[in-house]
This record gives structure tokens, sequence and C-alpha cells, in this order.
């Protein structure tokens, strides 16, 4: 009787907040995570080289002519697709795949903390890191498109949301990269889910390049299917893809294009909200069987 | 040492008699400026059990590392049966079977898998007939003839210590090099491991090399005893001269770490 | 007792195609790629065209299928497939400590690495093998019957001269591939777990195009092919020689660094 009281009333186990300080610096600890912080810079340069040749081929009244104000905007869509979801893959397969499947998170577990709220301070920690990576990229973009990029008097924004100066373009900007954080924080839940169900770290990032491949694959084969469609359906249907938000969805809720704010919103916050509860299922089970 | 029983054992491949087996002179390995072997020489004579003794982390591994070829000295060379494992790695690890640290397995495979598998990897060995013939043969030897077939990812500690052996003895080695094989196995598990390793030495001839850090056990079965210390010799020859003046191995190897 | 001192690379190969398809997530891997290989054939039949490029569309028939299979399926190929390969085969034995049982057998370390790439070979080498085989069986059944069809770089050809072609095709596709498993040999030399194994393959497959156009074969295969078979000229031009090189290089540098790495896992 005792030892079942004792059990209840230890059931919360280690604050919350120390969990999450233990695994932060266990993340940090990482020699890949330390090598990753340093990505920032470096993808902002690769970015800026790519957008000089692309400029050079590209009228300069369009939106997609990169400019200082825009520079940031359009070095994320490409980024965001690529290196962003692959350093999240290569978190959620370190952190959770490989931690859980060698037994390194009994050490943890022997702490009193249930796999959920592990599982949950990792979401966020790593959620934490992508998030200051985002922040770093917005920093040196802005950076690099003040150095390198023209910046005229007022330069045009996507699907015609009317022409910005460069303070306006920085503002603009930052919404962009709010939202891209919203994107961030539900791909990481598709990923932790991924992640939880995979029975190596080869097979999670199979499944997370194979889940990255269905959302670009599925919308493209949608497009030949294009005139069966209303607008308004078609571009909704379209953007049910995560990927594609991350793409071409974020200036689109800037724009309202369709009044697809609310329905990217939707879209993210339907992913999230799906795998984050898929993920805590997982876990739960596995709290209460293992 | 007792080299005679040796002699009529008909399993012995290396046809010299040379009483060195194993001698290793002046091996220094060096990682990142941090010295983790440094000036290792001993020697082990055929059909003797010599102990590597040493506190955690003082090198026993890395040593084993290096004669097995995994890693190469910066300086000084491993030579067994007169072959130079630096320069002739191959041909010097024919009559060698190691554990190296924990005995890791492919997981998804049975016990005789993993077997199987490491014996297509012996020139000794070229058919299948002979294979299957040495995996059951070795598999008996350590007792594991029953649970072979089962994954490996279901075995305990102990179980993969003796299919470790197992696989050290596939290629009918003259030595064997053991890292730590007691580790993990419970008291009647070690006295079963002592009495497999004293097995080897008198009932097929094997010359072995085991590193522990349990004194007791060493004291029991060796013949020889190279202590190293933070990653330097500091004694190498029989049990008699270590224990000297002290009542017991523990005593003087206290001494050792101490001084 | 035999006197043979050497182990044969035939019983290399055997011992590491047993390590490779005792594994659980070969066998998975192979059953996705093959479950998409009909799906593709489907998507085909429900377009009725494909693409040389983004810029060249063709209508297709029983005689041109074939090679327009690998538009989508040599995506999964190098993304998922080769990848997840390559890093079990290259780095997940030796980081989780596995290997260290072969590694200290009397083998030499560089027909080891050479056999693990021709066991990645083979596997990778049978899938284009039942893709093709499929993509014209395939075309031959539920395509439009066309006598003749007119090929990039063929001009225009019977049924045999598609077969020709075809089989041309997916042989540059295969050479293609074993230089990815190639480049994922070196790689994992370099990464310390798996998971960055499969990334590093990842980023030179997406990296390489930052470097040069003539990279841009990894990640855009069969557009590359066809440039390369139809002698459009342009950055595709050298493909030969680009994957000859990168073949060789993979073979030395891979070579090299097995047979003189130090094993501290």
């Amino acid at each position: 009787m005792s030892l079942l009281l004792y059990e209840t009333e230890n059931s919360g186990g280690v604050p919350f907040g120390r969990l999450l300080q233990a695994e932060w610096r266990r993340l940090w600890k990482r020699r890949t995570v330390r090598l990753m912080a340093l990505a920032a810079p470096l993808m902002a340069l690769v970015s800026a080289k790519y957008l000089l040749s692309q400029n050079g081929m590209l009228h300069p009244g369009l939106p997609e002519y990169a400019t200082a104000g825009s520079m940031p905007v359009l070095a994320l869509a490409e980024m965001l697709v690529t290196a962003f979801s692959g350093m999240m893959l290569v978190l959620a397969g370190l952190t959770v795949t490989e931690e859980y499947r060698s037994g390194q998170l009994r050490m943890g577990m022997l702490r009193a903390a249930s796999l959920t709220r592990i599982m949950s301070a990792k979401w966020l920690v790593c959620l934490a890191f992508m998030w200051i990576q985002l922040a770093a990229y917005f920093v040196c973009s802005a950076v690099v498109g003040r150095i390198w990029f023209p910046n005229p008097d007022t330069y045009p924004l996507f699907y015609e949301a009317g022409q910005a100066a460069y303070a306006e373009g920085l503002l603009y900007d930052l919404g962009y990269y709010a939202l891209a954080a919203l994107v961030l924080a539900a791909l990481l839940a598709v990923f932790f889910w991924i992640a939880a169900i995979g029975r190596s770290s080869t097979v999670t990032l199979g499944l997370g390049i194979g889940f990255l491949l269905l959302s670009y694959l599925l919308p493209t084969v949608l497009t030949y299917f294009r005139p069966l469609f209303e607008t308004q359906e078609y571009v909704r249907l379209y953007f049910l893809s995560l990927l594609m938000v991350e793409w071409e969805g974020l200036a689109a809720m800037l724009a309202n294009l369709h009044g697809l704010r609310l329905w990217n919103l939707g879209v993210i916050g339907g992913y999230g909200l799906l795998f984050g509860a898929m993920t805590m299922w997982v876990w739960k089970r596995r709290d209460s069987f293992e | 040492m007792n080299t005679a029983e040796r002699d009529t054992n008909p399993r012995i491949v290396i046809p010299q008699a040379e009483p060195v087996l194993v001698e290793t002179g002046n091996v220094t390995k060096k990682v990142r400026r941090r010295a983790l072997l440094q000036n290792v020489s001993f020697t082990v004579e055929r059909g003797e059990i010599c102990g590597l003794l040493g506190p955690n982390g003082a090198g026993k591994t890395t040593l084993i590392r290096a004669m097995t070829g995994l890693i190469r000295p910066d300086s000084g060379d491993i030579r067994i049966g007169g072959r130079s494992v630096v320069r002739e790695r191959e041909a010097a690890v024919l009559h060698v079977g190691a554990i190296v640290e924990s005995p890791i397995f492919f997981p998804y495979m049975t016990g005789r898998d993993n077997l199987d598998n490491l014996a297509l990897l012996h020139p000794n060995l070229p058919t299948r007939k002979e294979r299957e013939q040495r995996v059951r043969e070795v598999l008996e030897i350590v007792r594991m003839d029953k649970r072979a077939d089962e994954r490996v990812k279901t075995y305990s500690l102990g179980m993969k210590q003796r299919l470790g052996i197992a696989q050290a003895l596939l290629g009918d080695p003259e030595l064997l090099i053991l890292d730590e094989p007691a580790n993990g196995l419970d008291p009647m598990g070690i006295r079963e491991l002592r009495e497999l390793i004293l097995r080897l030495k008198h009932e097929l001839g094997k010359t072995v090399l085991v590193s522990s850090h349990l004194l007791d056990e060493l004291q029991k079965i060796c013949d020889r005893i190279v202590v190293i210390r933070e990653g330097e010799q500091v004694f190498a020859g029989s049990r008699e001269e270590m224990i000297g003046r002290h009542s017991s191995l523990e005593e003087a190897f206290v001494e050792m770490m101490t001084s | 007792m035999n006197n043979k001192q050497t182990v044969g690379i035939g019983n290399l190969i055997r011992s590491e195609a047993q390590r490779v398809f005792k594994r659980g997530r070969t066998w998975a891997v192979i059953a996705v790629y093959l479950i998409f290989v009909p799906l593709e054939c489907l998507f085909l039949t429900m377009m009725n065209t494909s693409f040389y490029d983004p810029d060249h569309s063709v209508p297709l028939n029983s005689l041109n299928t074939a090679p327009f299979l690998l538009r989508e399926l040599s995506i999964l190929m190098n993304f998922v497939v080769i990848p997840m390969l390559a890093a079990d085969s290259f780095n997940g034995d030796v980081s989780s400590g596995a290997l260290r049982l072969a590694l200290i057998r009397p083998v030499s370390r560089v027909k080891m690495f050479l056999a693990k790439w021709a066991v990645l070979g083979a596997a990778v080498g049978a899938m284009t093998l039942f893709t093709w085989a499929a993509g014209t069986v395939f075309g031959r059944i539920f395509m439009p019957a066309a006598a003749e069809t007119t090929l990039m770089g063929a001009g225009t050809v019977g049924g045999l001269g598609a077969i020709g072609f075809g089989l041309g095709f997916y042989g540059m596709a295969f050479c293609i591939f074993l230089a990815l498993i190639g480049v994922g040999g070196i790689v994992s030399r370099l990464a310390p777990n798996p998971v960055l194994a499969y990334i590093g393959m990842l980023a030179v497959i997406v990296g390489g195009i930052y470097v040069s156009d003539g990279m841009a074969f990894l990640l855009s295969v069969s557009d590359s092919i066809f440039h390369f078979l139809g002698h459009t000229g342009g950055s595709d031009a050298y493909l030969g020689w680009i994957l000859c090189a990168l073949l060789a290089g993979c073979v030395i540098m891979g070579a090299w660094s097995w047979g003189r790495r130090e094993w501290m896992q």
C-alpha cells in the first residue's frame, strides 16, 4: 500500500523544466548538433550565390528578383524544404530512434520520467534548436542581402500583395519566418512520429524522406488533373501537402490568396495535432507495456 | 611451462616449435597527442594463459585492438607466431581468435547464422561441410548448441560472451585473445568460464591472453601476468613473481597501482 | 587441413550477402520499391505522356514506354533505397561494432569494401533489371500499339531497336546507381553514424548541382541519360566520362581508406 502511495505521489517525477534542461544539454553535447549550428551562415552564402545567378536571368520588376529586402524570404523558400528538413530528420533520427533503440533511454527512464514526458521534452528542445537556426538564418540572409543585393526604393511582393520598401519588406520577412516556424513545428511532429515507429535510424530517415517525396509527388500529380477542379478546391487540395505549404504556401498565406491564410494554418495545425497525438499514443503504449 | 602436451595435439597448425608465440616490442600508440600505449613489451609462450591486468581505461582494449590489427601502433611491433601484425596482418592473425571489447553480433541473425557467416572468412574452412562441422564443434565447446538457433538479440550477456568465445574458436586458432570475457557473467558463469579457459589450454593446447580486472580469477588461471597503467607497462612476468612477497595478487596489484 | 592462406572474394561476397539479406529492412525497402513499379505503370497509363526533360514531352506507346518508368522511380532509388542500403552496409555495421567480428579475421579489408559494393550493386542491379523488364512488358501490353517509334538519340526504331535502347538506357542508369553506392561508401567512411551517412549522401546528390551542372545526373537520372544518349550537348554530354571518373575515384578512395583505416568503434 505504501509502495502504491509512493508511486502515485511520485508519478509527476522530475519537474518538466529540469527534463528540458537535461535534454538540451544532451542535444548540445553532440558534435553533429554543434556542427549543424554553424550551418546558417553557410546556407545563406550558398543561397546568395544561387540567387545572384538567378537574378542574371530575371527581370528586376518580378517578385522572384532578389533584392536586399526579399533575399531572406527567397533564400528560405529553398532551404526550408531541403536543409531545414534534413536537419530535423537528423535530430529525430539521432535523439529519438537511435537513443531509444540502443537502450540509452533506460538511463533517463530510471530517473522516473515517463517516455511520453521525455519525448515531449525532446520535441521542444529540438524545436527550440530549429527556431534558433531559423533566427540565425534570418539574420545571416538579411546581412548578406544588404551587402550583395540591390536595394531599390520599392519592390513587388509575391502574389500581388503590393509593393514594399525595405523596412516594410523586413516586416513581411518576419511574418514569413514566423509562419515558417509554425511549419517547422508541424513537420518536426511528423518526423518524431516516424522516429518513434522506425526500427532503426536508417529506416527513420528512409521513411522521413519518403514522406517528403510523397508530399511533393502527390500535388505534382494533382497538377495534371487541374481542369477537373474549381480554383478554390484545387489550391486547397494542393496545399494539403505540408511540403507545398513550406514551399509556396507561406507567401500565399501572407497575400491571403484564395483565402489560403486560414486554410493553410488549419493544415499546419492539423498535421501538428494528428502526428503529435499519434506520437503520444505510441509512447504512452510503450510506457505502460515496457 | 608445460609445452609437451601441445606437441601431442594434432590440431596445431603452426609447424615450428618456437616457445614464444606472442612478442610485443615497444608498442606505442597516441591519439591526439595522448598516449594510449607507451613502450609495451612482453612475450607470451605457447600453451600459457597470460593475464592482462589494469584498471579501467588503462589501455587493455587498445592493446588488444593493436594485437588483432584493428589499429596500427605508431611505433613498435607485435609479432604472433613470428609474423608481424603491423606489416603482414592477414598472415599474423591467421591463427588468432579474439573477442574485442564486448561481443557485438549481427542482432538480426541467429547465433548459428552468425557463426556460419564468420566461418566464411576463414581460409582453413573452404567447404560448406567443413564450416558446418566446425560451427557445431565450437557451439559444443561453449555449450551453446541448444540455443544456437535463436536470434542473438534474445540472448543474455552471458550467452553473448559464450558465443563470443565460440566465434573466436572458429578458425581453430593457436592464440585466443579474450577482452574482459567475465563481464556480465554471474558467479556460476564466471566459474564455467574459468573451467572453459582451462579446458582450452589443457585439452586443446591453446594459448590464451585474457584481460580482466577480476584479480581473483586471474590468480586462479594465469601462468603469466602483464600489468598496464595509463598505457604504461608496469609489470610483466610470472604469476609467482608478481605475487612475490605479498599474500595475494590483489595486494600486489594495489601496491603497483598506488606506488 | 587446407593450406590455402587467403579467403577468396567469393566467400567474402557470400558472407556480406548473408549479412545484407538477413536484415529485415533490406527486404522491406526492396518490397517498397517493387510496389512502386506497378504504381508507376498505372501513373503512365493515366498520363499517356512523359518527359525527356521538363521542356520536352513525349506521347507514350508500346515501344518507348520502358525508359520513362525510371523518371520517377530513380528518385525513390537515389533518395531512399540506395542511401538506406549503403548507410546500413557501409556505416551501420561498423558503428554498431558488429563488423569488428569480420575485421579481426584474416581477410583483406580492401576486398571487404569491394564485396560490400558488389553485393549492394547486385541487389540494385536486380531491381534495375526488373524495372526494365516490367516497363518493356507493360508497354507492349497496355500502351497504344506502335510498329516503330522515335527515341531521342536513336532516331526511328522498330521493336528490337526499342529493346536495345531500353537496355542501354537502363545500363547507364545502373552505372549511376553503382556510382551513388560508391559515394555512399566514401561518405560512410567520414560519417560517425548511419544517420549522418544517409544525410551526407543526400547532401552530395543535392549539393552536387550547386557545385556543377555536370553533377546533376544524381538528381535527375533519366533526364541526364536522355540528354547524354540524345547528344543534345550541354552539361550532360560528358556524362560517360564523369561517371567513369566518379566510379574510379570511389574505388580508389574507398579501397585506400578502408585499407588504412583504424577501427576504433
